[in-house]
């Protein structure tokens, strides 16, 4: 049975491939934070440009980002479309009793500019590292052990529980359900649903079993893999200093140009 | 402190799950070091929840367990997970770890090895079952007879003396089981193999214990337990083909044969 492929671009070739997966990871997180925590829409929109720049150098196909990019779209939209009718302010039009304002606009202009830069950055983050090293990266900076081994055990095991959901299906499927807007047909599915928990459930106490064969006592640890070089410092650095920058060029343009 | 070349000593175990139902009853035998036992019965005879009370995942409820002279005990139960490997049935089960470095790892690094032993554990325990290379592929990639030799290695990498598998050839297609058989012969531990695969254990094992509802029906040489069509019809199993048809003779045909 088929699943996506989460490491399909981890073994491409760019600066964010060879790049230090904790450094990438920290350095690339302040970032997000830094272009979150911008109010002012012109210096977004300088984020949201370099987050594309960042995706288009991590080599990352376009394609793929657009339709993860789609998803995203459709809460923003939800927002896009409230915002600039529930927000009181300078009215540009009306359609009936609704007000559409200047500010309302604005701010889900904003909301919708973090979202896309934020979501965009993930993919030169996570996508140009394999799964397994973006867990290991957690573990070396100490993200605390339990979250750690609970990212492990669902990566692990994500695969296994969506075959079996797809084999409890098709066994149902082989045995003649086919309407499943039918109560009946819900019925069955909520059995199909709930045989998989109580399994999943079961097999939970079989893997705890193992690792206690093998002596675990609570906590989860791997070898260390990774070496930092002198470019993943001046990769970081500058990662963290555009972060700081967007911050300057907002205070600097809100005494200058006055906020917007 | 051994037990006189006894790794492994159980007396009058008896175990039942908690809705009452009777697993093990009155269960006892030994196993001397370096054998390889064969442990046979039909499918809720008790052959999995035994292997489980032996690695000290089960504790016991009734009678005595001795492993490697040590009582199986709570303040002894680390030392002996150390020494004593099992193999899950499902390598599903054993296999949670991201990667198979980290699968095989995962014992060595808990038994406080050094970083550059554990690597060297690591390194053997895939030479040993013919998976040089595959360190860095993740476990729900690997084919079932791959997932079932890593099974294997993260067991072997502790440096186990015992060795407790429980049905190590099931669901493999003829060749990887093959694969899996040559391994097991080649494991210089003492070995307690649960299977259904007769011909196998006949194989691979001098002596066979025979399970059903929980108690020991039959102890003895395989060539005796593993050949006896009535026994074995009595307790839901059957001797192979090769044996019904040819008798005792069959034996050499099939320890030649694996």
């Amino acid at each position: 049975m088929s699943h996506f492929d989460i490491d399909e671009y981890a073994y491409l070739e760019s600066p964010f491939h060879s790049f230090d997966p904790r450094a990438k990871f920290v350095s690339v997180l302040v970032l997000m934070f830094s272009i979150v925590l911008l109010n002012d829409i012109r210096i977004l929109t300088a984020g949201l440009l370099l987050a594309v720049a960042l995706v288009l150098i991590s080599r990352i196909p376009l394609l793929f980002v657009m339709g993860r990019l789609k998803w995203v779209a459709l809460f923003v939209l939800a927002v896009v479309i409230v915002l600039p009718f529930s927000v009181s302010g300078t009215a540009l039009f009306s359609v009936g009793a609704l007000t559409f304002t200047k500010e309302g606009f604005l701010q889900a202009l904003v909301i919708s500019v973090k979202a896309f830069s934020v979501v965009l950055l993930i993919f030169p983050m996570l996508a140009t590292m394999k799964f397994v090293s973006f867990i290991k990266a957690l573990e070396k900076l100490h993200v605390p052990n339990r979250l750690v081994q609970m990212i492990t055990l669902t990566y692990r095991y994500i695969f296994v529980l969506l075959n079996e959901i797809q084999r409890t299906l098709r066994s149902i499927e082989s045995r003649g359900y086919g309407k499943r807007t039918s109560i009946l047909g819900l019925k069955n599915l909520g059995t199909a649903i709930g045989m998989s928990l109580v399994r999943s459930y079961e097999r939970g106490g079989r893997i705890f079993d193992a690792m206690v064969s093998r002596g675990y006592n609570g906590t989860m640890e791997t070898l260390r893999e990774f070496r930092i070089n002198s470019k993943d410092w001046a990769k970081a650095a500058s990662i963290v200093a555009v972060a700081v920058l967007l911050h300057v060029a907002a205070f600097t343009s809100s005494i200058y140009l006055g906020a917007i | 402190m051994k037990n006189n070349g006894k790794p492994m000593v159980v007396r009058n175990l008896s175990y039942r799950y908690s809705d009452g139902t009777s697993a093990l009853e009155d269960v006892s035998f030994e196993v001397s070091n370096g054998d390889s036992v064969a442990l046979v019965g039909p499918n809720g005879a008790g052959k999995s929840t035994l292997l489980l009370h032996l690695n000290g995942i089960l504790s016991k409820q009734t009678g005595s367990i001795e492993i490697l002279g040590m009582p199986l005990e709570r303040k002894n139960v680390g030392s002996i997970r150390k020494r004593v490997g099992l193999v899950f049935q499902d390598p599903e089960d054993q296999l949670f770890m991201s990667t198979v470095f980290d699968d095989i790892a995962f014992g060595p690094i808990n038994m406080g090895l050094p970083e550059e032993q554990v690597r060297e554990r690591v390194r053997w325990a895939l030479t040993e079952v013919g998976l040089n290379g595959y360190e860095d592929r993740c476990p729900h990639h690997l084919s079932v007879g791959e997932k079932k030799k890593v099974s294997v290695a993260t067991v072997l990498s502790m440096g186990p003396e015992i060795i407790l598998l429980d049905e190590p050839t099931s669901n493999l297609d003829p060749l990887a089981r093959r694969r899996m058989i040559e391994m097991l012969k080649g494991l210089r531990a003492t070995k307690l193999i649960a299977s259904h695969n007769i011909e196998m254990l006949l194989g691979i094992c001098d002596r066979a214990i025979l399970l059903d509802n929980g108690r020991v029906v039959a102890d003895g040489k395989t060539a005796d337990v593993l050949t006896d069509p009535e026994l074995l019809r009595e307790h839901g199993l059957e001797v192979p083909m090769l044996v019904k048809l040819f008798g005792s003779d069959a034996l050499d045909v099939i320890r030649e044969e694996f």
